[in-house]
């Protein structure tokens, strides 16, 4: 349940006012690119707070200094995209997305003072355009448990009486393992934290290969100029030409990926049915973004052929497609003069 | 002393007669289908608390058999051979046990120095195995439901719920087993013991 002195606190404490505005300023300034200032500050009020025995400010300055780091993330997550580090992007992006996990527990940005809304908002959209679908997980047995709050061992029928996820002296209660059996290493659809994506290995070198396409990230950020922009997306199907496909014979899989023959499927169409992202930018961007582009036009990098992962990196975007339907009348057509919105940019997969 | 076969203790739920009941909700991205089954049970508290499988001392027996709700480990999960407790085990019997007092006896099946906790770090929260009377369970299961609110409410996705517990009733146990979103968790397992308890009545006044 959300304390309302808490809430209280981060929103109007006199000791907290600079840290409040830095943090504020930093959402809407994007040349600032450090809160260390407001953080030694939040620190230095906390420690008092602890002194005087003043926990719901001590818990206070810890959801500021949650923020931060939910904040600050976000910023390294976006700047790191735009150079091209996709993963270490994501990783970023998963640790801004984990304070607000952990902040939302006590504290709702109500009105998005601190942008929490936008950026948690902003980190799912990116995610969900990153191709990352299968993650390694250790499944562990934790011998000995302990607090992290007063260093006792958690025992069934003995605790401290601190709670996980809890504040206490402006710090957040967790598990510290003592001991650990690592008992096996699953690959799994869900895990807890996706900071372990499966990379392929050069069987001859040993080095880790990113060999995924992360081309609709690419398309993007090329359309976005500050981390504070905001964006959405929408997932369709629209109809491709058909030559971009070669010469397909009558007989061959249609690309659609139906699973029927090209003669029974996509050739009696205009085009052939293939997922489209539609991208929503809210401020203009850049006049050198196309309007439209196919995915193959922009991922220059690490073309890979279907059987060597292009198909499993977009496997799950066609079923986030499909749940649009079938309705061949519905499906734009992305050639031809039909393309002429404003501010609506496209990225067709072609893969 | 007994002993109590492998397959019926904290395995896969077997049972001659059962019932499902399944609810579908799939939409794009949606939290998984929830899926709820009951099937008859072996496990008793009588066969938990005189389980070879189990180092126990003989007074933790005596409080398991008289007890109303008992945490049962996992004996055997893949090669490791020490028994393991799904992850926050000794979070949620505290809470539990904070919350009912003396009111209702809780214990668990193991004893201090023993306890191990296994994390399989998928986004699904188990939660551990329990046996318990029909009576407490309705309590029981509103508990449960508050503790995983209070502890995941503000996950980054909808967290999906795995339980198993078992009901003893006054002719039998039933083995209730839970996979779907947090929150469809409460009103569905409530369900089905109301259903078992109705089932149970039925069997005593035929």
């Amino acid at each position: 349940m959300i304390q309302q002195p808490e809430v209280d606190l981060v929103r109007s404490s006199i000791q907290l006012s600079a840290a409040r505005a830095a943090l504020q300023s930093f959402g809407l300034n994007p040349n600032q690119h450090s809160l260390d200032d407001a953080c030694r500050d939040i620190e230095s009020v906390r420690e008092s707070a602890v002194q005087m025995g003043d926990q719901p400010l001590a818990k206070a300055c810890w959801c500021m200094e949650t923020i931060a780091i939910a904040m600050v993330q976000y910023v390294n997550a976006f700047s790191l995209m735009k150079r091209g580090k996709y993963y270490d992007g994501w990783c970023a992006l998963e640790r801004s997305q984990n304070a607000i996990w952990h902040l939302l527990r006590h504290y709702q940005d109500e009105g998005d003072m601190f942008s929490i809304e936008f950026i948690q908002r902003s980190c799912a959209q990116f995610q969900g355009l990153y191709p990352y679908r299968w993650f390694t997980s250790p499944e562990v047995v934790a011998q000995e448990i302990y607090c992290d709050i007063c260093d006792m061992r958690i025992l069934p029928r003995s605790q401290c009486g601190h709670e996980v996820g809890e504040i206490y002296d402006g710090r957040m209660c967790s598990r510290r393992v003592g001991k650990i059996d690592l008992v096996a290493v699953a690959l799994v659809a869900n895990p807890r934290q996706k900071f372990s994506v499966v990379f392929i290995k050069d069987e001859q070198t040993g080095e880790q290969i990113d060999h995924y396409d992360y081309c609709l990230v690419e398309y993007v950020m090329r359309g976005l100029v500050s981390p504070w922009d905001d964006w959405s997306y929408e997932w369709r199907k629209a109809l491709h030409p058909h030559e971009r496909y070669g010469k397909l014979g009558r007989n061959d899989l249609c690309p659609c990926e139906s699973g029927l023959k090209y003669k029974y499927c996509c050739k009696r169409l205009p085009g052939i049915v293939r997922p489209h992202l539609r991208v929503h930018f809210a401020d203009n961007p850049p006049a050198d973004l196309p309007q439209f582009v196919f995915t193959d036009d922009i991922s220059t990098r690490n073309p890979l052929p279907v059987e060597n992962g292009g198909s499993i990196t977009f496997s799950s975007t066609l079923l986030r497609a499909g749940a649009w339907g079938w309705s061949p009348s519905r499906y734009p057509r992305l050639f031809g003069d039909e393309v002429t919105r404003d501010v609506v940019h496209e990225a067709a997969l072609t893969s | 002393m007994g002993t109590i076969a492998d397959d019926s203790l904290y395995g896969t739920a077997k049972g001659d007669e059962g019932m499902e009941q399944r609810a579908s909700r799939r939409e794009d991205d949606s939290p998984p289908d929830e899926v709820i089954t009951v099937v008859l049970g072996t496990t008793t508290l009588e066969s938990v608390a005189s389980s070879s499988d189990l180092n126990l001392e003989d007074a933790t027996r005596d409080r398991i058999r008289h007890a109303l709700v008992v945490f049962v480990p996992i004996v055997h999960f893949g090669d490791y051979e020490h028994p393991v407790f799904a992850e926050c085990t000794a979070d949620l019997f505290q809470y539990i046990r904070a919350r009912v007092g003396n009111d209702m006896e809780t214990e668990i099946a193991i004893e201090d120095p023993d306890y191990q906790e296994i994390s399989l770090r998928s986004d699904a929260i188990s939660i551990p195995e329990m046996i318990m009377t029909l009576g407490v369970a309705p309590v029981i299961v509103n508990l449960v439901s508050q503790w995983i609110i209070t502890r995941f409410s503000s996950r980054k996705s909808p967290p999906a719920v795995t339980w198993t517990a078992t009901i003893q009733t006054a002719n039998e146990s039933r083995t209730l087993s839970y996979s779907g979103p947090a929150d469809t968790f409460e009103r569905l397992v409530l369900d089905s013991i109301e259903t078992i308890r109705r089932n149970d009545h039925n069997d005593t006044t035929a």
